[in-house]
């Protein structure tokens, strides 16, 4: 019962705190009369009864003062009253608080922007039942670089032979062509097994998920039929949420599949930023289930709870190795072994590929907030040193340090609090940004970032800490001010030293975290004008691409004339496709191929040279690219030595090749590779090509990354069967009616025939260059931004030394100084505080250049011409800043500055 | 009179209590009676009783209320609560063993 009448009462007096007080100073009141009227009883007068209760009693008010500080809640009390009080000073000088709530917002907004996209990317997990225990089964070969499990049958093979498994589950993502209601659309989708949703846990929030009966018959799924299921996204945002959603037919590709349920709100797959839509069971791809050596999904597994890594590992990858012998696949440097890889996080593209540019600008923005900081820091000081007389006459009166700290901290936290709530709202603009600069045109990156406790515990983390920061230096200062001479500075003299010395190194701080964010600004600018201009060996202008697709049948292939004749047949197919869009006037040339510079597509196969004796140390692994003729026209792409392909190199004539420099170098690097034959084992086509030309490296993968060997065969004599080639033109002028025409061409003429993915290549350009792009963007703001705050420290330092020196200024140039020399007096100061912040800045460039080297293209981490370039943006900013003072201080009249006196 | 003695820390609720347990009194009045009842050697003064009469309020032990005082003043009169009287006993008895304990100590040094 104690707590509750405690409460109650603490209740009651908060919510009348008024009344509770007026009654308090009542009832202590009625005590010091009753004493002074004992006291007149003996004879004294009234004022002398008074002064005698005083001094035996103490003051009434002090004694009201006792009894606030014995209630309980008090520090609740004097919490409200802080912040109260601090309210009020606030209000009393909106300038100054609507100016330290905007450079701390900005840098807690910035923070918080970027945390939550670090979040999404890098720390949360999937929304999957102990996603912990998961792991990817991923083949372990050095040389393919990306990781895939094993092929089907093996999958099989280990799913059903182990211990330390309680399931596992394959699938693959792939762009799907999905047909509702009549309208076709592209989504992405993934082919799972049935035990698939069973093994993450995922629950269906309508009707049914897929269960390994209706993945069991190839072609068909299962007893049901095809069946799919949908993610949530797809049915709030296609089928508006309804439950007549369960049993519709809808078509993927050409076989029609029965929508069985939704999948659970938040699911998504397992690669991030790359959302699935509809999940088919895995038996309907047809007959790549069969192949042995066909590296093509992923294998996901949930350990048994506690059970050990290595041993589950070392348990498949005795399978594996076995596996590989038998099918003849080991041994050439690519799928070696069996490695286990945590999926809590699901696939790691993403965060393999944005997690060391996620972090520099995550220090970026770091910076911000503490330039941010050391603003506000300085705002507060110049106030605290206009509010000193407040503070000693505080203590005067009997107010501790501790509490005139603790008020300085409150008004801290205020103004943080302000400034979160500005940077919780930029952020949320400034998160939309991000994710559009990184889906790039095409959307290839879809990321939804929510708010979750991390984030929450990130920013309310972020503003204490912030808060505590600037708080420091004027809380210092308040601390020394001094009781016994309440109004003692409002002479001059020692007027302001302390702010002045705490100021400018805060003003030191800025410059130097400045000359670091721009440096890195112009290091990153500089890297991604040396990527945009690079020469990649393709030309970019006037291109445009599209993906064709068409629906091919599903037989199996077997080495063979027959193999050769469809291969053939389908090359032509796309050829009659494209060709005749050369007879456009619009269309200065057109190619059609089945890999494109930066198209995201790639194959890999092993080549070998006829005629010559095995050479163990070569990596036969090799690019190849089925293209017509016209792909190197229209990519501007340079003959080295032979000739490319002609219309006569068709499906009956003498199979032919060219090679890139790259793959001439490797293959052949004494001799000349033209006239010479090779082959691509254990692909359908055996028989030998000849080489006929080499011609100029192209980048293909990035612009970063170097070409590597590639090989071209023309697409009637294709090596795979080609379901999809990109149709590349070179246009002038009306781009739009030959895309039109094209789309017509590809929907009338071929089966199944569907055109996707319009882009130019400069657009693709671009998008290859997100990460690059997101850098040198936020390093350029973040960079103006120091920059913006810094010049507001140096203005209001240089302006407030000014204002202190104006006697020693008035008798300089009384005595006969020329205003030229008193501006030099005051820019010099600038010099000085700039010369400090640079001394410090440029070495901290230097030991951060190995930090960032990774992430430049061109460009060393202490480039002399990007150094200089921030050290003059800076010196001319910071004499900007400096200048106003300083023609302010040189129309000082000696006359007036003496008089103030 | 004697000189006023320091007060042993808690023994001031004490104190209030048990003159409280008699009759309900307002500040002038607690004090006086303890000054009174002990002879002077404990004299309390509104610095220490005040925050003592609140704070044993918060606990619920005493119960203040408006009223008149003899001379027509407007005062505010505390009185004992059941559970404040709990408080007392509970206290004596506490009292009865430290007195009892150092009596004891202090007889041995003797």
């Amino acid at each position: 019962m104690h707590w509750l009448s405690r409460a109650t009462i603490f209740l009651r007096r908060l919510l009348h705190r008024g009344r509770a007080d007026s009654e308090l100073k009542e009832e202590v009141q009625a005590y010091f009369e009753t004493m002074v009227e004992r006291r007149m009883g003996h004879g004294l007068t009234r004022e002398e009864a008074r002064r005698a209760t005083r001094l035996e009693h103490g003051d009434p008010d002090r004694v009201s003062e006792l009894v606030r500080a014995a209630r309980a809640g008090a520090w609740i009390e004097g919490a409200y009253l802080d912040a109260r009080y601090a309210c009020r000073t606030l209000r009393r000088n909106p300038g100054l608080a609507a100016a330290a709530t905007l450079s701390l917002g900005l840098g807690l907004g910035a923070n918080i922007a970027i945390f939550t996209l670090v979040n999404t990317v890098m720390l949360q997990s999937l929304p999957v039942r102990d996603p912990e225990r998961l792991v990817f089964i991923d083949n372990s070969g050095g040389k393919s670089g990306g990781s895939s499990g094993p092929p089907y049958p093996c999958y099989a093979l280990l799913r059903d032979n182990n211990q330390y498994f309680s399931g596992m589950a394959a699938f693959k993502e792939d762009e799907f062509r999905v047909t509702i209601d009549g309208v076709e659309e592209k989504m992405t989708g993934q082919y799972a097994s049935g035990s698939y949703f069973d093994v993450l846990g995922v629950r269906p929030v309508l009707g049914r998920l897929l269960t390994p009966a209706d993945d069991s018959v190839v072609g068909l799924g299962g007893p049901d039929g095809p069946l799919a299921v949908i993610s949530y996204r797809l049915w709030k945002g296609r089928f508006g949420g309804s439950p007549a959603v369960v049993g519709k037919e809808i078509r993927v590709g050409t076989t029609g599949v029965t929508i069985a349920g939704v999948t659970q709100p938040g699911f998504d797959g397992l690669t991030p930023g790359l959302p699935v839509d509809v999940t088919i069971p895995m038996m309907l791809t047809g007959n790549n289930l069969q192949a042995k050596r066909l590296w093509w999904f992923h294998v996901v597994g949930r350990l048994k709870e506690g059970a050990p890594m290595e041993p589950a590992r070392a348990e498949l990858d005795t399978q594996f190795k076995a596996y590989m012998d038998e099918t003849g696949g080991r041994g050439n440097g690519y799928f070696s072994g069996i490695v286990l890889v945590p999926a809590a996080k699901g696939l790691n593209g993403l965060r393999r590929k944005f997690s060391k540019p996620l972090e520099i600008v995550m220090a970026i923005a770091g910076l911000v907030l503490l330039i941010g900081c050391a603003n506000a820091a300085n705002l507060l000081l110049a106030r605290a040193s206009a509010r000193r007389n407040e503070m000693a006459l505080r203590l005067a009166i009997g107010a501790s340090r501790a509490r005139l700290v603790r008020q300085l901290f409150t008004e801290g936290l205020l103004l943080t609090g302000l400034a979160a709530a500005v940077g919780v709202f930029l952020a949320k603009w400034g998160v939309s940004a991000l994710v559009t600069l990184l889906a790039g045109v095409r959307g290839r990156i879809v990321l939804e970032p929510h708010v979750d406790w991390r984030v929450m515990a990130f920013t309310v983390a972020g503003g204490l800490l912030t808060s505590l920061l600037f708080s420091i230096a004027p809380a210092l200062y308040a601390a020394r001010a001094d009781a016994a001479r309440p109004g003692a500075d409002a002479r001059a003299g020692d007027t302001g030293a302390f702010p002045q010395r705490a100021g400018s190194g805060l003003v030191v701080v800025q410059i130097t975290l400045s000359v670091v964010l721009l440096c890195g600004a112009a290091l990153f600018l500089r890297s991604l004008r040396n990527l945009t201009g690079l020469d990649a060996g393709f030309q970019r202008e006037d291109v445009i691409t599209v993906l064709a697709e068409a629906v091919l049948p599903r037989t199996a292939l077997k080495p063979g004339k027959e193999t050769e004749d469809e291969l053939a047949r389908i090359g032509r197919m796309w050829e009659d496709v494209t060709a005749p869009m050369a007879e456009f006037a619009a269309a200065r040339a057109v190619g059609a191929s089945s890999l494109g510079p930066l198209s995201g597509r790639d194959r890999g196969i092993l080549m070998s040279v006829s005629g010559e004796p095995d050479r163990p140390e070569l990596d036969h692994g090799i690019h190849v690219n089925q293209a017509t003729a016209g792909y190197f026209d229209v990519f501007g792409i340079t003959l080295l030595a032979g000739r490319t392909f002609a219309p006569a190199d068709g499906a009956n004539s003498r199979r032919v090749a060219i090679l890139n420099e790259a793959a001439a170098q490797r293959f052949f690097p004494d001799s000349n590779p033209v006239g010479r034959q090779v082959s691509f084992p254990g692909q359908m086509i055996t028989e030998a090509y000849e080489i006929v030309g080499v011609v100029r490296d192209t980048r293909y993968e990035t612009l970063r990354k170097a070409a590597e060997p590639m090989v071209y065969v023309p697409l009637q004599q294709a090596i795979d069967r080609l379901s999809a080639v990109i149709i590349a033109i070179r246009a002038r002028g009306d781009a739009a009616g030959l895309l039109a025409v094209l789309r017509d061409r590809v929907r009338e003429t071929l089966p199944g025939g569907f055109m996707s993915s319009a882009a130019t290549l400069e657009q693709l350009v671009d998008e290859s260059l997100v990460e690059e792009r997101l850098l040198s963007v936020l390093a350029n703001v973040f960079g103006g931004l120091a920059l913006l705050l810094a010049a507001i420290g140096i203005y209001g330092i240089v302006s407030f030394t000014v204002v202190r020196r104006t006697r020693e200024i008035g008798i300089r140039m009384a005595i006969g100084a020329g205003r030229r020399s008193v501006v030099w007096l005051v820019l010099r100061q600038t010099l000085a505080l700039s010369g400090a912040g640079l001394a410090v800045g440029i070495p901290l460039v230097f030991a951060g250049k190995s930090y960032i080297e990774s992430e430049l293209f061109g460009i060393q981490g202490s480039d002399p011409g990007a150094i200089a370039v921030a050290i003059a943006l800076l010196m001319v900013v910071a004499l900007g800043a400096g200048s106003w003072p300083a023609w302010r201080a040189s129309r000082v009249d000696p006359m007036i500055s003496l008089r103030q006196e | 009179m004697a000189q006023p003695a320091e007060l042993l820390q808690g023994t001031l609720d004490l104190l209030i209590l048990r003159t409280l347990e008699l009759q309900p009194l307002h500040g002038v009045g607690i004090a006086d009676r303890i000054e009174q009842v002990t002879r002077g050697v404990f004299v309390v003064g509104p610095g220490s009783l005040f925050p003592a009469l609140h704070r044993l309020e918060e606990r619920g032990w005493i119960k203040g209320r408006w009223g008149e005082s003899d001379s027509g003043r407007r005062v505010k009169s505390y009185a004992l609560t059941p559970s404040g009287r709990k408080q007392l006993t509970e206290e004596k008895r506490n009292w009865q063993r430290v007195h009892t304990a150092i009596n004891q100590l202090l007889a041995e040094e003797a």
